[in-house]
């Protein structure tokens, strides 16, 4: 599995993530998000196979949420954009793996 | 993430270079000389033979104006509702976001900027979709509202009320984000397929609106009351932009046509601005700004104002206007429903009916 961190600060609290994957067999992603304490809240996303590429609204839940960290199946690339404002589309990545 | 404009913006002119003939549009008049009017948006463009409108997607060729961007999207993502700033209707609830390219208005400090002037946009941002196949895309991701947003949807007219129609055939509602710079015969036919309205309205003065936006004020207006007289769900957002519009003359002028013209119980979202496009000379909106034109909104009758692109704070959240109870509290987009709010909408510590919508279970509430 292929994994993404990422620490929110006090500029950010909003991700788009988009996943691509083409050979057209469904998969999961997890998000684990670590709050103060170190409790940690698991949620899944599972893509449909026949979506070669989903993106979709990441916002941090709570004050005591730290950052999150995202697992992916090695065959699927992930990008991943900064939004500093709830209408905005970005199309430049922060990062891509 | 600022994207300023300079004169060195790649252009790739696709509106010169296109001459789709699969769409005809609707709501334009032909002319003598093979020109055609636009009757899409108060500006009326007359268009020449090889021409584009205003919008640039818009184009005549031989005589008949066709949609150039009907069944074309760059932007496609799954969202919330908070994201429209729409805090009164299905709270919570996963909405299919789409854009388009092209835009009726050229807003100094536009954000989508590389889209909306469709002269900017690249071609391998563009892909074709049918309606059928947004419908699908919905339904696959257990999604039950499309929501025609970024650049306005003003020049996507034609896919909108197409997708629109058959998607409410299919069970889905329709949720529309818009300057609201069109004429009053396309407002009424959104209003046959359109379930819940997001208007934009970037100030209460015309002088600003031709500088700042290229368009004029009053046809928003109108068209705002129409849709209040339709009793169709919406709620308005006002963009304060440091530097223009975050003064108490500002704000006063917003309130009171929002009390006199419309009615207190609807929803302002007053919205930090960040330096974009050719307004790059100021900071972000302070905080405190948003805050300040929030209480005075609360102060002089308003039930319901918010605060937008702020993480935290009791500008996020959803009080009882009669007992103040914390009904609904959020931080960024998410959105976490109290027990004191019923779901009919009623506060159920004090019976006062609010005019939150559809509440149900919200996906994946966290609760610490």
């Amino acid at each position: 599995m292929k994994k993404f961190k990422y620490c929110w600060n006090e500029d950010t609290f909003l991700l788009h993530i988009q996943l691509n994957n083409s050979d057209g067999a469904d998969y999961e992603v997890v998000i684990y998000r670590e709050y103060e304490g170190g409790k940690v809240k698991k949620q899944k996303l599972l893509i449909d196979g026949k979506t070669d590429s989903y993106r979709t609204m990441i916002s941090r839940t709570h004050p005591r949420e730290r950052g999150l960290n995202i697992e992916y199946p090695e065959k699927v690339t992930l990008q991943v954009f900064i939004i500093d404002d709830r209408a905005y589309y970005p199309t430049e990545t922060y990062f891509a793996g | 993430m600022s994207n300023m404009f300079t004169e060195s913006a790649q252009k790739y002119n696709l509106h010169t270079k296109w001459n789709d003939t699969r769409k005809e549009a609707y709501f334009y008049d032909k002319l003598s000389d093979q020109k055609v009017m636009c009757r899409l948006c108060p500006r009326r463009c007359t268009i020449v033979e090889g021409g584009v409108g205003f919008c640039k997607v818009r184009k005549n060729i031989g005589g008949t104006l066709y949609a150039q961007s009907y069944g074309k999207a760059t932007h496609v993502a799954i969202e919330r509702i908070e994201t429209e700033a729409l805090f009164h209707y299905k709270p919570g609830s996963k909405i299919l976001s789409l854009g388009n390219f092209g835009c009726n208005l050229d807003c100094d400090y536009c954000q989508n900027w590389m889209y909306s002037q469709f002269q900017y946009t690249s071609p391998d941002k563009i892909v074709e979709y049918t309606s059928e196949q947004v419908i699908n895309m919905a339904l696959a991701n257990n999604i039950e509202i499309l929501s025609w947003t970024y650049n306005d949807p003003a020049v996507w007219m034609e896919f909108v009320l197409d997708t629109a129609k058959e998607a409410k055939k299919r069970g889905l509602k329709n949720l529309f984000k818009s300057a609201f710079f069109l004429s009053k015969e396309v407002v009424e036919e959104l209003c046959k397929v359109i379930d819940i309205f997001a208007i934009s309205i970037k100030a209460m003065d015309e002088e600003y609106y031709k500088k700042f936006t290229k368009g004029w004020l009053q046809p928003v207006l109108d068209n705002a009351k129409l849709v209040h007289s339709k009793g169709i769900h919406y709620e308005i957002s006002n963009l304060v932009v440091n530097g223009l519009t975050n003064n108490n003359d500002d704000y006063d002028k917003m309130i009171n046509f929002i009390l006199n013209e419309l009615s207190p119980e609807i929803p302002i979202h007053f919205t930090r601005f960040h330096p974009d496009y050719k307004y790059m000379q100021y900071e972000k909106t302070p905080i405190e700004d948003v805050m300040s034109a929030r209480s005075r909104a609360m102060e002089r009758g308003l039930k319901h104002a918010y605060i937008g692109n702020a993480f935290e704070g009791e500008g996020l959240n959803t009080y009882c206007p009669e007992c103040k109870e914390l009904l609904i509290e959020r931080y960024g987009l998410c959105t976490y429903l109290k027990p004191s709010l019923g779901k009919d909408g009623k506060c159920l510590k004090c019976g006062y009916q609010t005019s939150i919508k559809e509440i149900s279970d919200a996906d994946e509430q966290i609760i610490l």
